[in-house]
């Protein structure tokens, strides 16, 4: 047995520990391994150089050698009012970092990684890099009384993956937005992220860039009322994510909250873009406009000969250019005064997804031409049109639910004061509200029926080609016909004979009556209209609500 | 024999039976000498212009402004750091505490009762753990 065990101690391979050197900087450790660590060369006694870093030794608090695992990334952990940081050498070189107290700030001229965790409420994460990098926001409580959050610069395209449960807040004194980029960026990940603004006219998400999200469960807040910047003689307001360049939904949940007056979900200076994700936004703040020396918090007058700049409108998605809708749902609801749901300042383009918008302004609106080939689409204007385009609304595909208000408000509203109109080529359409806009154009290639039958929230209304149910449309719960101004309903026969365009007073019952409110011209359809690419131009159709039915035709 | 050669197969595959070697970490010095120690648990300050160097077994100082670089060895290059053992050495409690004075060091580890001990020549001190 002694021989045995001879032999085997002979024949025992050794190797030699893997160790970890750690260099203490402060709050700050890099670790290297001892297999990678090479020569590390001492420069007149002042300075350490360690796998391309170079140490100031009278910054060095501690060096000590242990078997700890190096992490892949640097790791900064929040704890009350300060900060511990990791960094290994390997992997970070070209950063350089700095911890005051819980202000962790790391610059990069190198690719690198970072994992974020903790909790302060008095901290700062800032990264400033030109290349790309990768940070995880994993389990962080991290609060700001004055400035962001989290803040993301530089040139580099930041990958920020939220991971476990995360919070970001910025307090009453904050003029920064809560999380930051002034990069390219991109949210993803499978954790949870609340962004809480409370300040005046902060943002809780801004990018200075291009911001993409594709994933993570976003909950953002803003309270702030709006403000009046006298440098620049603008009111502004908050919004829960904006962006000054263009924006790219394709994953993730958002729900976006703003309470104060001009309060936006979503603002972008450039396109957006959506192709995925659920959205639902909510904001419930009114306009707020500056006239004099004040700044109206809740203004309800006429805003016709008010400058864009002396005002701002609560909207639900508010964007500068484009957007481009493919896909997600979308869920909008705007309750405080002049609140629009979805507005794009150029052209609009809706070809998939699920978009329902319930708004005290316009629905959707679009400043140039709209562009609807799929998605299903149920709008409620509660006081102007569903559906809005200053130019031409094509029409070619999808399922088209949209409300609007009394006249001239209208569910369809193409700019037919301007010569434009809407253009039906495909598509399940219904329009309901004081004066649609009907096809004028000989593009217009798919039939479409008028009618004043009445409706409301829950009914489900049917056209008909005798038996036969070409189309069925349910019509939503917030839709009102006749509550506070909202909503279509009928007018008395003696109203429409004589030409009268103001609506009847919201307390009058909804009347069965043949023809809606006229509008001012004489192109407008009546209070419902239907298209379907079954209809055939000149056949006579029914529509039922389930309780009454009227005929049709076809034009 | 089968189940020798088993078992000794069995010993070369797994990881527990490896024999670990500790690492040095090994100063080389402007005046060529190199110094090595072992690098587990080895911790190092700066105080002024000397650099701290501690573990279990050993305490030194070396002048910074001496040191040119330090890299990971295998081996002891120098030998993990000794005091000659023609010197003459006092000894201090690790409280700072004057413990006696001994001819060389190999005496005061032969006559120290067990404890840590640092031991100090004319131009080296090291930490000894007397057991």
């Amino acid at each position: 047995m002694r021989k045995f065990a001879y032999i085997y101690a002979l024949l025992l391979p050794s190797f030699a520990v893997a160790e970890t050197l750690n260099i203490r900087q402060g709050s700050v450790t890099y670790m290297i391994a001892s297999d990678s660590a090479d020569e590390m060369m001492f420069n007149d006694g002042k300075t350490l150089a360690v796998g391309g870093m170079v140490f100031d030794l009278t910054t060095v608090s501690r060096m000590f050698v242990d078997n700890a695992l190096i992490p892949s990334e640097i790791l900064v952990a929040y704890s009350g009012s300060g900060a511990d940081v990791t960094v290994p050498v390997s992997s970070a070189v070209g950063a350089s970092v700095e911890v005051n107290g819980a202000q962790v700030s790391i610059v990069t001229t190198a690719p690198l990684s970072v994992r974020v965790s903790g909790t302060s409420t008095v901290g700062q994460f800032a990264l400033k890099t030109s290349e790309p990098v990768s940070v995880t926001l994993e389990n962080l409580v991290l609060t700001n009384p004055s400035d962001a959050a989290v803040s993301l610069t530089g040139s580099g395209k930041v990958d920020l993956i939220i991971s476990g449960e995360n919070s970001l807040a910025s307090g009453s004194a904050s003029e920064k937005p809560t999380l930051r980029f002034k990069t390219p960026a991109e949210i993803s990940g499978n954790g949870s992220l609340t962004v809480t603004a409370v300040a005046a006219a902060e943002k809780a998400i801004k990018s200075n860039d291009n911001l993409t999200i594709s994933g993570g469960e976003i909950t953002a807040t803003v309270s702030g009322m709006a403000l009046y910047d006298s440098t620049n003689k603008k009111v502004k307001a908050t919004a829960c994510i904006a962006s000054d360049l263009d924006m790219l939904i394709s994953g993730g949940t958002l729900n976006l909250t703003a309470t104060g007056a001009g309060g936006k979900g979503i603002s972008a200076d450039g396109n957006l873009t959506v192709c995925g994700g659920d959205i639902t936004i909510k904001t419930s703040g009114g306009m707020a406009v500056y006239s004099g020396s004040s700044l109206n918090q809740n203004y309800t007058g006429n805003t016709d000969r008010i400058s864009s700049d002396l005002k701002t409108s609560p909207k639900g998605i508010k964007v500068d250019g484009s957007i481009l809708i493919s896909g997600g749902n979308i869920d909008v609801t705007t309750s405080g005064n002049g609140g629009e749901g979805i507005e794009s300042k150029a052209t609009l383009n809706i070809s998939d997804g699920t978009i329902t918008v319930c708004a005290y302004d316009d629905a959707i609106n679009s400043s140039s031409h709209m562009y609807i080939s799929g998605g299903d689409i149920t709008v409620i204007a509660k006081n102007n049109d569903g559906l809005d385009s200053n130019g031409n609304m094509y029409i070619s595909g999808g399922t088209i639910r949209a409300f609007g208000s009394q006249a001239p408000e209208c569910g369809l509203d193409a700019n037919e004061e301007q010569g434009y109109s809407v253009i039906f080529t495909g598509g399940m359409i219904l329009g309901v509200g004081g004066n649609n806009s009907v096809p004028s154009s000989s593009a217009s290639t798919q039939p479409y029926l008028t009618s004043s039958i009445s409706l409301s929230a829950g009914q489900t209304l049917q056209i008909k080609d005798g038996s036969e149910i070409l189309a069925e449309f349910t019509i939503p719960s917030d839709y009102s016909s006749s509550g506070n101004g909202g909503g279509w309903r009928p007018a008395p026969p003696m109203s429409r004979m004589s030409g009268m365009h103001t609506p009847p007073p919201a307390a009058a019952p909804p009347v069965m009556a043949p023809g809606g409110w006229g509008g001012p011209g004489g192109s407008q359809g009546g209070g419902v209209l239907v298209s379907l690419p079954t209809l055939v131009k000149g056949k006579s159709y029914t529509l039922t609500n389930g309780s009454s039915s009227s005929a049709a035709t076809a034009k | 024999m089968k189940n020798i050669v088993f078992a000794l197969g069995l010993m070369f595959t797994s990881g527990s039976a490896l024999a670990a070697e500790p690492l040095y970490l090994t100063f080389r010095l402007s005046n060529g000498e190199e110094r090595s120690f072992r690098s587990t648990g080895l911790s190092m300050t700066v105080s002024g212009d000397m650099l701290l160097i501690s573990n279990e077994e050993t305490q030194a100082e070396l002048s910074i402004g001496s040191l040119v670089s330090m890299r990971f060895t295998e081996k002891a290059l120098s030998g993990v750091m000794e005091i000659n053992d023609s010197d003459s050495v006092t000894v201090y409690s690790l409280k700072g505490e004057k413990v006696g004075e001994f001819k060389t060091a190999a005496i005061a580890e032969k006559t120290l009762p067990v404890g840590s001990y640092i031991l100090k020549s004319a131009d080296k001190s090291i930490k000894k753990i007397i057991k």
